[in-house]
């Protein structure tokens, strides 16, 4: 559950890191393949050196797409639908990975914000990208 | 027996050698009781936990976050037998406190929050991040070690 607080206090945040989309994504991305090898198997068609174009234009997608989410959670499933369908069937990624996924955009948030990431933006915001991951594998079975 | 590159056993003294115990130690522990509120559960004796605000100033909650953090200097000191020098804690842990040991992991993943505020992306990069990660699972996997 978020509070009417949290839900302004993901907005804020997402509206802050929208300017540098790029470098949010990518980073916590390289975050992932880095401490969790596995997740590179879903990449073997990408370029995934750090900063390449490719982790770069991946990293803004993902970055746009949740604070796409976070303007408007309370109608995440409906929003979220295309992606939904995207990642049931044809991308197919097993959704333990989804949690390692936001760990390291906590990670990478926690890293640019410092003392601005406070206790209750760090819950809300572990919330939202729990609720997130969910509507993803919504349509896997 | 865990493979430790040179790279990783000094990137894991290098950050230990950074980190205040005293310091992250309460910071971790008070936001797994923010972040993830069932974990309250283990301390109905620490007072008042009602608010993210009275978590984060209660004195109880500060002390244990202490006693865990500097728990793992032996662990830093022994890279090659975690196993054996956590067998003791891991018993502790199932049979006394009778603690999930989920909530180890749930843990780990806290204080590496805390530690990537406290140095930012370049102090906490992506291979100093992998190295304290891969110390911290061994950890955690050592502490859940002798539950059965």
């Amino acid at each position: 559950m978020l509070s009417r607080a949290e839900k302004a206090l993901l907005v804020r945040i997402w509206d802050r890191m929208l300017p540098i989309a790029e470098d949010i994504g990518a980073e916590a991305l390289l975050r992932m393949f880095t401490t969790f090898p596995k997740t590179k198997t879903y990449f073997a068609h990408l370029d995934i050196t750090p900063r390449s174009k490719q982790m770069l234009s991946h990293g803004k997608r993902i970055v746009h797409a949740l604070h796409e989410g976070a303007k408007n959670i309370s109608t995440l499933a409906t929003t979220l639908a295309p992606l939904s369908r995207f990642h049931a069937y044809q991308l197919r990624i097993d959704p333990s990975n989804f949690k390692l996924l936001s760990h390291c955009i906590l990670v990478t948030l926690a890293c640019r914000m410092k003392d601005d990431f406070t206790p209750v933006a760090h819950a809300a915001m572990d919330k939202f990208l729990s609720a997130f991951a969910a509507v993803l594998a919504e349509k896997y079975r | 027996m865990v493979d430790w590159t040179d790279a990783e056993r000094s990137a894991i003294a290098a950050m230990w050698g950074k980190i205040n115990p005293d310091e992250i130690g309460p910071q971790a522990l008070a936001r797994l009781l923010v972040v993830s509120p069932w974990t309250q559960r283990h301390f109905s004796t620490f007072g008042n936990l009602s608010n993210s605000a009275a978590i984060m100033g209660n004195a109880k909650v500060a002390a244990h976050g202490k006693t865990v953090m500097n728990g793992l200097d032996r662990a830093v000191k022994n890279l090659d037998d975690i196993k054996g020098v956590y067998s003791d804690l891991s018993v502790m842990h199932s049979e006394k406190l009778h603690v999930d040991p989920d909530n180890f992991r749930n843990l780990a993943d806290i204080i590496t929050v805390c530690v990537a505020m406290k140095f930012g992306p370049s102090g906490f990069s992506p291979d100093a991040q992998e190295a304290w990660q891969k110390f911290l699972s061994v950890v955690v996997s050592a502490l859940g070690r002798q539950y059965h």
